[in-house]
Parts: structure tokens; C-alpha cells; sequence
């Protein structure tokens, strides 16, 4: 079913984006993904029938390590705490996938919420990436230090995220509450200015 | 800015922390028991170390758990980070220390009745 | 203009690469290489600034980022910069330069009258000047002492600039590129590890950028060349010039303002920030932050050509530029030898070193002395003659205690001194990161001694003098912070060859005698230039009581001017402590705060210099509508709210008046999106609620709504908000506005840290929902026609319950709440669908004249009700009996947090200020909030002071203005006639209860 009563709250960022973003090898490109969607697992994961439960309804295991994430098809696993994860799945996903959670941990001591419109993804790309949220971030971003296959909670400019290093071309995903949506997008569009010179 | 390690995600900045005062000072489970000045010592009184402090600080940016931290005050050196519920030895210096820098301070201990919720209680006996 | 005093050497200068610049309305050259101050020197220029206080004509004395008297204005307009030391500033082409504390000019300068009253200017001046009549304090008083005391001034314009900062993370910070620094960071980098070298510096050498060393058996800088090339080839070091590191926190957090287009001139390079913060994180850190000498304190030793020694041979070796034509060396050690040798190598006529010791047969002094130099021992400069530029000085043999004259005094004419008292290590930083110094007898200086820090202290900073001992102390340090931060051995590099010369000590002399006792003649001995402080008014400090060193520096404002009396520390603490009789050590020193050089303000704000950016404006999914549709808004924390909706030619007035009645008459909407959200969870989920809120919620159904306080344990109400049952084991919980992540954090905390039994988990759904709240009479038709599926009669859809259902084509959940008193939905919907709601709403609600109100007209319409704001009037002194809600209160609970402190005997007390309405005698007229409330229209001196006024406004559905109070013992007083006071305005106010409308509650269920 296409929802056309849906908005992005940045909708009225996305040509600002395109423009202040620089494409090419030196370049750093922001896009917003919206309508992702993200369901929120409390649980105790040392309990087997809580990591069966989770396995059996998204194919993966809930990480354990702190500051990872696991992903598999078009569904990611985020650790957020120790007893709380978030799954981000294609548009649409969530219905289903709590369905699917509830059903598989009904009976335990769980709580699954539909938490998709809680936020937003933005994505910030390309060779200067790193350099942009090294601006803004205040956690060590250096390559051996912050790779793929973690995620943390913390903050960009003054913005609480989730984020997400997607790969090392690099690609970094920030999931930022909507309210500072548009105050993150305005934030890094600055912070990138300087690269949009020596493109 | 203090750097301080939250025992799940690792080292970070203050700004993601509240700090949430003194640690290992219990709930009292029978309010009703305790007479107007205890209820006063345990809902006002502090300790003012000068010197290892236990504290507790709250992730707020982060996982959101509460920990513990054992901070020396004059220093601002974290000598040890734990999980609430979780036991801190000192190495038997600092500890000696902490006892006579407290010992300084006007006498602040919590409100005598012992009995308080599982393992917060634990916690209180082994507090500094 | 000709450079007159530029040499054909200077290894630091391009004399072919010609820059030409204006100082003082005046046009000069220089050239490339050249900072302003060495520009200046090459063109005779000293006299470039004025005393702060006696307007006393004042010289280039230093070459580095210690100087205290070439502060002056850069450039005009927005990118104007005041208070700028000229000895850091690097020339550019079309520089435009002046001094800032001269009026008109710094050649004649009115306020220099002050020198010749300056005996009024002494010690405490300020205190004792200024202090009576008190009226006179910010009318004459402050304007006068800002005129008088001025610095630069600052632009009016916007900063056209761009500034960032920079967050990075290095196993090893090396602060200082000296040649210990240098050593370090070659150690450290040849590790692996991240290694940072950051140097306030144009170029890496410190030290050695002004001497004229041999290292392994050539010129010190291609050593440093080499070094540099040989840092730079290391992918893991990062090198930062023009990088002054000006603080020095918790933790190794080190800032470092960088400079990175100032030397291009103003505006040469828009597409970079101008300034950089870098914040480091390091886990090791190597101080090398080299040491300032430290002048003499003699009579008159202010005059323009009086300049530190190591100052004027980095002039003549670096920059090609003499500091004059004959001048005199003036010392208590050996280090100023070497200046004396240099200076007649390149070329000045240095016929005397003046030594204050009364042996001088070092090496260094023997070299001297086979140059042709005199060499009087035993003897200080007693004297010196000349106002815009030294001219003559008079010496003389001194006591072995430096008391005293006891000889006759011989003239030498001379333009310039340069002296030398010895040498102050930079400990700033050290002294920062909370290191304890002590003090070292033989060098008569401050030194690290323990360490607060994962941080190692090198060179001449640690009172490493030499050379070749700083090159190994740096190369050990280096190696060993990079094994400590888990890269290396920890065994160090060979360091390099230099030449050792061995220095005799230096005597310390710290007030040179003169031919009046100091303090009683004519002649001054300033101790802080900028701030004009002498020795005498140290000694005045001591005599009247300032025993300690805080004291004494607050007093006479020592080391508080804008170089932070790098130069006059030491100095004003000796003499301190010979006053009272004291060791140095017994007197102790101030101590060093950040910055170490001033940084400027757009450099600390970064991004945030566009205000945008400055802090984060939080905005709800319906924001672009309330600004398509005028809205005002107001900030409530980081969120901007829609306040009211003016239409043509309204004001806020008449734009809240039409907003209230029209939700009383039709209805009304309101973006409620802010309120705060938790979901609760789990099967001790009711259990939890009845502990931190103050009523029942074991038997509330599902289905149903309740409001609720929270008290923190004190008693005192801290948040509100209506929860509802989801489900057995579930709750959505709403909290204010602003409380949102406090509630969650405290949740937590008793969840996890009091009762981690408890099978609970809370969540923020807080932005996952649009809360769109629809009130007014007709609101149930628009609901019906929102969700015709749905049954929104009192029946089926009473008053305190929620329902879920399809409205207007998206899921939602609606709850009947109701904080204007009037029948009342909340509609919920997922943040993405916030906006197209609030378009179905008004397109239909259209035939009802559906009306967008914002925050000013609930507040009006709730106050109507009496229903509280926490945090308005409220502020965490209420219990919930002060506002008047007992009922709230579940007096079968056993417990709950908050509820122990209301038998204490404070919260008993019958006379605590509680919460009443208040109504004016004149209908029209509008109290102020924060007025103070007394029982008597006329007080005794002081008034006895029985509450404030929280709320007031206009109540348009009343036609009377209203007023919620905190009023003491207010509940026995109703009816009772009370006075507010606004500044100097009185007002009579009755006491009546703070329902003001619909006190049946009739309206609710439309």
C-alpha cells in the first residue's frame, strides 16, 4: 500500500542537499532516507528463548557486543543498550515485523515498539565524510577506531543520534529525531561548505 | 571535560552523562519507620569527599544505564567505573585514603535502617 | 619609509619579497617573514603603544606571545580585531595597523596628564577611588574607568567569517616544536603511534628559529629542516602551525586555537574557516613549551627600547633587524652573553654588559669580554632618561644584597637594553592540567614537579636550559608517552649533537636599588606593564594587609591584563615575598588558568557563529504550516512553538483575544507534538506508576486516561501529565515539554539503581507521535467528520479515556483530555502524518471556523481553569497540597516516592505559600508576572515579602484580568484585599480561588 499521506519533515531540505552536496573523489554528498523502518526490542538476551524468539522473526541474532550491529538481506540489528536493540527494515516493514517479534516472544518479559517515526535517516557519503563528522562529533572517528559493523549512540553537532558506519567508502547513516532534523541537515551543509571550494 | 568510560559503550565525553550524585546511598524500604531526622539524612545529606568519591552518572546519550564511578575529587582521576549492583574494591591505598578523607568531612551516613530493595542493598554495605 | 635597522642576515626573512603596510596612519615595508613587531624594529620603530593606566609611552619588548606592551587594533571594519600582539601578527600585503591605548595618537596622547598624577594611581586604586557615593558606581564612575582603561575596540558589524572546530583522538600530543618538542614527536611518530606537534610558532624550531645553535655540527635550523621533512613523510602525525594549544582540561582534553588564513589578510580565503578549535584527546601527552625570560625590575625600566635580551638577538638573527644602534646588555646570568655576542656579529655597537653578579668569568662572558665588550660586575642599571626612546642610562655598584648604591653612578648614552632576569619555564599548561610546581632556589624559577596527568614535561619548560640535554630529555619522553600509549619499546632514538656550553647560575636580585628608596622618588620599577603595576605597589599591597598571593594580584591586578602577566609573575611574587619576609616557596603562586593567549570569540563559537547553528531549534511536523500561516513562535527549551497567529493589523492582544473565544465559541487546535512521551511496558509496569506518581493506578482500566504528579523525594511536585492504560501491562505516558528527558533518566534511575526486580522497560516514543489537541464545543463534530468510523459520544467516549481507530486516513489514537476545561480531543498520529492531519483538520474544519491557537492562548485558556504549568507556577518548592490538590494524593498508598516528606514538620507548616488566584480591583489591569506580593499597601523597611505572582493575563472569555500567586498561608485568606508591586507601581489584588471559569467543570463534555 503507497501511504501518500506521509511527509518527509525535511522535504523542504532536499534540493539544499542536493546543491550543498560535492560529488566526485574528494566530495561529500548528505541525502535523507525517510520512512525506514525501525522497531525497538527490550529484552534479556541472555535468556535463549529471548535470542531464538528475535532469530526466528527477523533470521538474525541480537548482537551482544556493545557499539555493533548485524545485518543480514535488507534487515540490520542495532545494539542499543544491554537490554535493548532496534531492527531497521525497508519502507513499510514495520507492521509486519512487529507482528512477527510479538508473536515469536509473546509470553516473555519483552516490550516491541513500532518506533519508525521516532526518526530519520541521513546519510553522508564520499571521501571527505570522515572529515565532516570529525567537525561535529566528538568521538574517535579515526578508521581503526570506528569501522564498519558499528553503531553508537552519541552526538553530531548538538543533535542526540544513533549512527551507524555503513562501510568504509566511507558511508556513515545518522538517525536523528526529527525535531533536529532540520537543524542537523542546516549543521552539516555548513560544516561541509569548505569542501564545496576545493571540489 | 571529564572522559568517562560507560561500562557497556566505552569511553566518552561528559556532555553524554547527567550526573546523578552520591552512590550507594539506599531507599529506605519502611519510610514510615524512620523519624524526621533520618529521613532528612537520607533525603539531603551528602558526603563532601576530598578524595575518592563513589558517584553515579547516568549514560543519557548513550544506553541509558546508570553506573558507578569512583572519582577522586581533588584530581578529577577516575579510579574505577562499575555496573549498579556490581562490587568496588579499591586497591587497599585509595581505600585507606577515601576512609581518612571522609573521616575529615562531617559524619554523613545514610539512614540507619539497613533493609532496602535487593541488591541496591548489597550495594549500600560495600559503599565507601 | 626605509628599513633602517634591517641587516643583510636574517634567517628567517626574505629580503627580497617586499610587503608594505601602515601603522599608526604611517606607510613602512618590510618584508616577507616579517612579523608586524619586526617590521617596526627594521624601521626604528618602538614606541607603539601606551601604558593602560598612566598612559606611559611603551616599546616592542618581546618577540613572542608573552608581550605586554605592542597590543594593537588589525585592520578596520567587520574583520577589525582589537587587542592583537603585534609580535604574532605576520605581515601581508596592505597590513593596517594601530596601537590601542592612545588618544589622539600614540605620539601625543591626552591622557598621559595621568603620569603626572600618578602617585594617585596606586595599589588598589580602582578600590579606593571609586567607591563612594554609590550612586555614581555605573553613571560616572564605570563609563569613566572604561574611557581611561581602554583596549582596542570592537566591531559592530557581523563577523563576516567562518569558524570550525575539530574533534580528534592521538595516542601522543606533543605541545611545542622546539627542539625538545621535535625530539619527541620524531620518537613518539617513529612508533606508530598517532602523534599531534602543535607550535604557536609560524615555524617549527621555537628556540632555535632565533639563535644561532650548530646541531651535529651545522646550523641548528637545517636540523630542524630535516626534522620537520622527516615528521612530515609519517602518515600517523599530524603537524599543527600557528597552533597556540590554550588549554589544558580533565582527562588530556587539550584545545588548540589555529590561525589558518590571518596571514593571507582579511577575507583572502571565504572558503576556509578563518579559525580553527581542534579538541585533542591524547593519551599521552609531552609538554615542551619552552620558557620566557624575565625582565629586570630596575627604575624606569619601561622606557621604549628597553627590550627582553633572547627579544632583541631573535630580532637581529631571525628577522634581519638591529633593535637599535648602541645598546647595553643588563643581566644576572650568562644566557644574555650570547645575545651581546650576537648583536656585535651582526652589526650593533654593544659596548657594556651590565652583570648584577659579581663574578662573571663563564664561557660565555670570557667570549664576551675577547669581543671587545666591558664587562662591569657587581652592578645594576640605577637610572635611565629619555620618553619616546631610551636615550641615556646611569649604573652603578650595588650592594652583594642588592639593597643598595654604593658607588658613583656613571652615564652611558644608549637607545637600547636588553636584559635578562633569568628564565620563567612555561608551566601554564602544566600548572592547568592541576600539576603541583615547586620551586627551584639555584635556577629561581617555578618547575613540574608531580605530574595530575598522563603527561611528561621536556626542555627548557621542565628547567632544561641546554641544549643538548633538552634534545635527549625530548627524544626519552617521546619514546616512552608512545609505549605508555601501547606503540614502541620505549627506547629512544639517539639524539643529535649540539654544542654543550656550561652556564654559571644566576644571582637573583629581584628589585634592582635606585637613588631613592622604591616607591618614594620619582622613578618607577614596574613589575606588569600592561597593568602598570610597580613594585611599590606590590610592597603598598603587602603593607596593607594582602598577604597572599591571590590577594596581592587581585589587589594591584598583577598578571590579570590580557597576557595574563607571563613576564611579571615571578617577579611580583619575590618581591611579595621579600616584603613579608617569606620564602618564595612559603608565598606559593597564582594559579594559571585557560587561555594561554586570548582566543577570539568566534573561534570558541565555531559553527555557532551563525546563530542557526549556535544551539538546535527543534521543530514538529506541522512547523512549516505555522510559518506558512504567520505564526509566531516561541522558544520552550530548544523547541520552537507556535505562540499565536496574528492576522492583518493584529496584535498579540487581539490575536490571543480572538484565539480564546474562539475555542470557547466553535474550536479550536493546538500543535501539542512537544509534550513528552515514555511507553511503558512489562508486568510490574502499574506497580511502578503507583510508586512515582502520587494516586492510584492499580485499578485503572484499560482504556482509560489519569493525571498524574511527580514529587521528587523531597515532596515537591517536579512533572505532570496524563498516562493511559494501553494494555494491562501497558502505558503511555505523557510528561511537560520541557521534563521529557529528565522523567525518562529518573525512571531509570529507580528502575535500575532502586528496583531492578521490577519487570518494566520504558521507552521514548516522544517524536514516533503528532499530537494534535482539538478543543471547543463543536469539537465533536469535527471529530466525527475526522473518523466517522468511529463513536465520540459521552457514552461510548467519556472524559478521561483514549480509543484507537482510522481518522482522516492514518492510524491514530485519540485521548479525551482536556487542558483548556472545554470538551477536548488529543489525536495521535505517527510523526510522518502530523502534518497531513492538521491540513484535514482545517480543511474540515473550515465550516466550523476552526481556529490554530498556540502556546499564549492555552496558557490563557488553562489559566482560566486554574489548572497549574510546572515550572511555571511552580519551581520545585511545591508540594501538591501548596497548589491546593490534595486529592491527587492516594492516602491509601502505604508508599510512593515524595510521599515520606509531607509529615515533615516543613511540609506540615500552615503558613507555606500556596496557591491562590488573584483579581485586580481595576478589571483592565494586567499584573506582572514576578511581582511581589505583600499583606499591608505600606511596609516597613525591609517588606515583609508573602509571595509573587506565577501567571497573569488578559481573559478575554471573562472580560477581567486574572493572576495565579504562591501567596503564604493564601488558603485562609480568600477574599482577603493583598498588594503587588512592579517597580514602584502598587496594585490591590483580591485573593479568590485560581478556578476563574466554568468552576462546575460543565463544559468538558461539549
Amino acid at each position: 500500500m503507497v501511504d501518500n499521506f506521509r511527509r518527509s519533515i525535511i522535504a523542504n531540505k532536499a534540493e539544499a542537499m542536493i546543491n550543498g552536496s560535492v560529488t566526485g573523489d574528494n566530495g561529500v554528498v548528505l541525502t535523507e532516507i525517510p520512512f525506514l523502518a525501525q522497531v525497538n526490542i527490550r529484552g534479556n538476551c541472555e535468556d535463549k528463548k529471548f535470542v531464538a524468539g528475535v532469530k526466528s522473526a527477523t533470521g538474525l541474532a541480537v548482537p551482544t557486543t556493545p557499539n555493533s550491529y548485524v545485518s543480514k538481506g535488507d534487515l540490520t540489528i542495532f545494539w542499543l543498550s544491554p537490554d535493548e536493540w532496534q531492527v531497521i527494515g525497508p519502507v513499510d516493514a514495520q507492521n509486519d515485523l512487529v507482528a512477527k517479534l510479538r508473536d515469536a516472544l509473546s509470553g516473555q518479559h519483552v516490550a516491541v515498539i513500532d518506533v519508525s517515526g521516532n526518526r530519520t535517516a541521513l546519510e553522508l557519503s564520499g571521501a571527505q565524510a570522515r572529515n565532516v563528522m570529525k567537525k561535529g562529533c566528538r568521538l574517535d572517528m579515526d578508521p581503526q577506531s570506528f569501522a564498519p559493523g558499528q553503531v553508537v549512540q552519541t552526538r553530531v553537532a548538538k543533535a542526540p543520534v544513533i549512527l551507524q558506519m555503513v562501510d568504509d567508502k566511507p558511508v556513515f547513516r545518522m538517525f536523528v529525531r526529527p525535531s533536529f532534523a532540520e537543524y542537523l541537515v542546516d549543521w552539516l551543509l555548513d560544516a561541509m561548505s569548505e569542501y564545496r571550494y576545493s571540489a | 571535560m571529564l572522559y568517562i568510560k560507560c561500562p557497556w559503550c566505552g569511553e566518552r565525553d561528559e556532555t553524554e552523562y547527567h550526573y546523578g550524585g552520591e552512590a550507594h546511598i539506599a531507599r529506605p524500604e519502611n519510610p514510615d519507620e524512620l523519624t524526621d531526622a533520618e529521613w532528612a539524612e537520607y533525603v539531603f545529606m551528602r558526603t563532601n569527599t576530598k578524595g575518592v568519591h563513589r558517584e553515579r552518572w547516568v549514560h543519557s546519550d548513550g544506553c541509558r544505564r546508570w553506573f558507578n564511578v569512583a572519582r577522586n575529587t581533588v584530581t578529577n582521576e577516575i579510579v574505577a567505573v562499575y555496573k549498579a549492583g556490581e562490587k568496588l574494591e579499591l586497591p587497599a591505598a585509595e581505600a585507606v585514603k577515601a576512609e581518612a578523607e571522609t573521616k575529615k568531612a562531617p559524619a554523613k551516613k545514610p539512614a540507619k535502617k539497613p533493609a532496602t530493595v535487593k541488591k541496591a542493598a548489597v550495594d549500600k554495605k560495600e559503599g565507601a | 619609509m626605509t628599513e633602517k635597522f634591517r641587516t643583510s642576515h636574517g634567517t628567517g626573512v626574505d629580503r627580497s619579497s617586499v610587503i608594505n603596510f601602515t601603522f599608526n596612519g604611517k606607510a613602512y615595508r618590510g618584508v616577507a617573514g616579517d612579523t608586524l613587531a619586526s617590521a617596526l624594529v627594521a624601521n626604528g620603530v618602538h614606541l607603539v603603544g601606551r601604558s593602560f593606566k598612566t598612559h606611559r609611552p611603551r616599546g616592542i619588548l618581546t618577540c613572542g606571545s608573552e608581550e605586554p606592551n605592542a597590543i594593537i587594533q588589525l585592520e578596520t571594519g567587520p574583520r577589525s580585531e582589537p587587542n592583537l600582539r603585534a609580535t604574532q601578527i605576520e605581515l601581508y600585503e596592505g597590513l593596517i595597523a594601530k596601537s590601542v591605548n592612545c588618544w589622539p595618537s600614540v605620539n601625543f596622547d591626552v591622557l598621559a596628564v595621568n603620569g603626572l598624577a600618578s602617585r594617585l594611581f596606586v595599589a588598589g586604586f580602582y578600590y579606593k577611588t571609586f567607591m563612594d557615593p554609590k550612586s555614581m558606581w555605573m553613571t560616572v564612575y564605570e563609563p569613566m574607568i572604561r574611557r581611561m582603561a581602554g583596549l582596542g575596540v570592537l566591531p559592530r558589524e557581523k563577523d563576516p567569517d567562518t569558524y570550525d572546530h575539530m574533534n580528534e583522538f592521538c595516542e601522543v600530543m606533543v605541545i611545542g616544536a622546539g627542539p625538545a618538542g621535535l625530539a619527541a614527536a620524531l620518537a613518539a611518530g617513529k612508533s606508530g603511534a598517532r602523534v599531534v606537534l602543535c607550535d604557536e610558532q609560524v615555524e617549527f624550531g621555537g628556540s632555535l628559529l632565533n639563535s644561532k645553535e650548530i646541531i651535529d655540527g651545522r646550523p641548528a635550523l637545517e636540523w630542524v629542516a630535516s626534522a620537520v621533512a622527516e615528521l612530515e613523510a609519517m602518515d600517523n602525525v599530524r603537524l599543527l602551525k600557528r597552533a597556540n594549544a590554550f588549554g589544558y582540561y580533565d582527562h588530556n582534553y587539550i584545545t588548540v586555537h589555529e590561525r589558518r588564513t590571518d596571514h593571507f589578510g582579511p577575507g583572502a580565503k571565504p572558503e576556509l574557516a578563518r579559525h580553527r578549535v581542534w579538541h585533542f584527546r591524547a593519551k599521552q601527552v609531552v609538554l615542551a613549551t619552552g620558557s620566557h625570560e624575565r625582565p629586570l625590575v630596575f627604575a624606569d625600566n619601561d622606557r621604549p627600547g628597553i627590550m627582553l635580551a633572547a627579544s632583541g638577538q631573535a630580532y637581529a638573527n631571525r628577522y634581519g633587524a638591529l633593535p637599535g644602534k648602541r645598546g647595553v646588555v643588563f643581566t644576572n646570568n650568562d644566557s644574555a652573553y650570547r645575545v651581546a655576542i650576537d648583536l656585535v656579529d651582526a652589526g650593533m655597537a654593544i659596548p657594556m654588559v651590565i652583570d648584577l653578579r659579581e663574578v662573571a668569568d663563564g664561557e660565555l662572558p670570557n667570549v664576551a669580554r675577547q669581543k671587545g665588550i666591558e664587562v662591569v660586575t657587581g652592578a645594576g642599571i640605577v637610572a635611565t632618561e629619555g620618553r619616546k626612546r631610551l636615550k641615556a642610562i646611569e649604573i652603578a655598584q650595588i650592594s652583594s644584597d642588592g639593597e643598595k648604591i654604593t658607588g658613583a653612578k656613571r652615564r652611558i648614552e644608549c637607545d637600547t637594553i636588553l636584559m635578562s632576569g633569568g628564565w620563567n619555564p612555561a608551566v601554564h599548561l602544566f600548572s592547568q592540567s592541576i600539576g603541583k610546581l615547586r620551586y627551584d632556589e639555584e635556577k629561581a624559577c617555578f618547575l613540574p614537579n608531580i605530574s595530575s596527568q598522563k603527561e611528561r614535561t621536556v626542555g627548557a619548560c621542565k628547567g632544561t636550559f641546554d641544549l643538548q640535554s633538552a634534545l635527549e630529555e625530548g627524544m626519552a619522553a617521546g619514546a616512552l608517552a608512545a609505549q605508555d600509549s601501547g606503540f614502541g619499546k620505549g627506547k629512544a632514538p639517539a639524539a643529535p649533537k649540539a654544542i654543550v656550553v656550561v652556564e654559571k647560575p644566576l644571582k637573583a636580585i629581584w628589585v634592582v636599588p635606585t637613588d631613592h628608596p622604591v616607591g618614594q622618588g620619582p622613578r618607577k620599577h614596574f613589575v606588569d606593564y600592561q597593568h602598570d603595576v610597580t613594585a611599590a605597589d606590590i610592597m603598598l599591597a603587602a603593607r596593607e594587609g594582602m598577604h597572599s598571593v591571590e590577594h596581592m594580584k587581585r589587589f594591584t591586578t598583577t598578571g590579570m591584563a590580557t597576557d595574563q602577566g607571563k613576564l611579571s609573575n615571578v617577579n611580583g611574587l619575590a618581591i611579595l615575598s621579600a616584603q613579608l619576609g617569606k620564602a618564595i616557596p612559603q608565598v606559593g603562586t597564582t594559579t594559571f588558568r585557560p587561555p594561554y593567549t586570548p582566543v577570539t570569540f568566534g573561534a570558541l563559537a565555531g559553527r555557532g557563529i551563525n546563530g542557526d547553528l549556535a544551539d538546535p531549534v527543534r521543530r514538529t511536523p506541522m512547523y512549516s504550516w505555522h510559518l506558512e500561516h504567520g505564526a509566531t513562535f516561541e522558544p520552550v527549551g530548544q523547541w520552537q512553538r507556535a505562540w499565536y497567529y496574528p492576522k492583518a493589523g493584529e496584535d498579540m492582544h487581539a490575536a490571543v483575544t480572538r484565539e480564546s473565544k474562539a475555542l470557547r465559541d466553535g474550536v479550536g487546535i493546538l500543535d501539542a507534538s512537544t509534550l513528552g512521551k515514555i511507553d511503558i511496558q512489562g508486568k510490574d509496569a502499574a506497580q511502578f506508576l503507583n510508586m512515582i506518581y502520587t494516586n492510584a493506578w492499580l485499578k485503572l482500566p484499560v482504556g482509560s486516561c489519569r493525571y498524574g504528579f511527580m514529587l521528587k523525594e523531597d515532596g515537591m511536585v517536579f512533572d505532570d501529565g496524563v498516562t493511559s492504560r494501553l494494555g494491562e501491562n501497558h502505558f503511555h505516558m505523557t510528561t511537560t515539554t520541557g521534563g521529557a528527558a529528565g522523567v525518562l533518566d529518573w525512571l531509570e534511575e529507580y528502575l535500575q539503581t532502586e528496583w531492578p526486580d521490577l519487570e518494566v522497560y520504558c521507552t521514548s516514543v516522544t517524536e514516533e507521535w503528532s499530537t494534535l489537541s482539538i478543543g471547543g464545543p463543536k469539537a465533536r463534530e469535527l471529530l466525527e467528520e475526522l473518523a466517522p468510523e468511529m463513536d465520540f459520544s459521552n457514552e461510548a467516549f467519556p472524559f478521561m479515556t483514549w480509543r484507537e481507530g482510522d481518522v482522516a486516513g492514518v492510524p491514530a489514537r485519540v485521548f479525551r483530555i482536556s487542558f483548556t476545561g472545554d470538551l477536548s480531543y488529543e489525536i495521535n498520529v505517527r510523526n510522518w502524518h502530523g502534518l497531513h492531519m492538521w491540513e484535514k483538520c482545517m480543511e474540515l474544519g473550515a465550516k466550523y471556523d476552526i481556529t490554530p491557537y498556540g502556546t499564549e492562548t492555552m496558557h490563557v485558556l488553562r489559566a482560566e481553569k486554574g489548572f497549574v504549568i510546572i515550572g511555571q507556577d511552580t519551581d520545585g518548592t511545591q508540594t501538591p497540597q501548596d497548589l491546593g490538590m490534595d486529592w491527587i494524593i492516594a492516602k491509601s498508598k502505604a508508599d510512593f516516592i515524595g510521599r515520606r516528606s509531607f509529615v515533615r514538620e516543613d511540609t506540615k507548616r500552615s503558613d507555606r505559600k500556596q496557591l491562590v488566584g488573584l483579581m485586580t480591583e481595576n478589571p483592565k489591569e494586567v499584573l506582572a508576572e514576578g511581582a511581589q506580593l505583600t499583606y499591608e499597601r505600606v511596609n516597613p523597611t525591609p517588606a515583609p515579602m508573602v509571595g509573587h505572582v506565577t501567571s497573569a493575563y488578559w481573559s478575554p472569555n471573562l472580560d477581567h484580568s486574572i493572576a495565579m500567586a504562591m501567596v503564604k498561608d493564601g488558603h485562609n485568606r480568600m477574599g482577603q484585599w493583598i498588594y503587588a508591586h512592579d517597580r514602584g507601581k502598587v496594585t490591590k489584588v483580591k485573593i479568590v480561588s485560581p478556578v476563574f471559569y466554568d468552576q462546575k467543570g460543565e463544559r468538558r463534555d461539549g
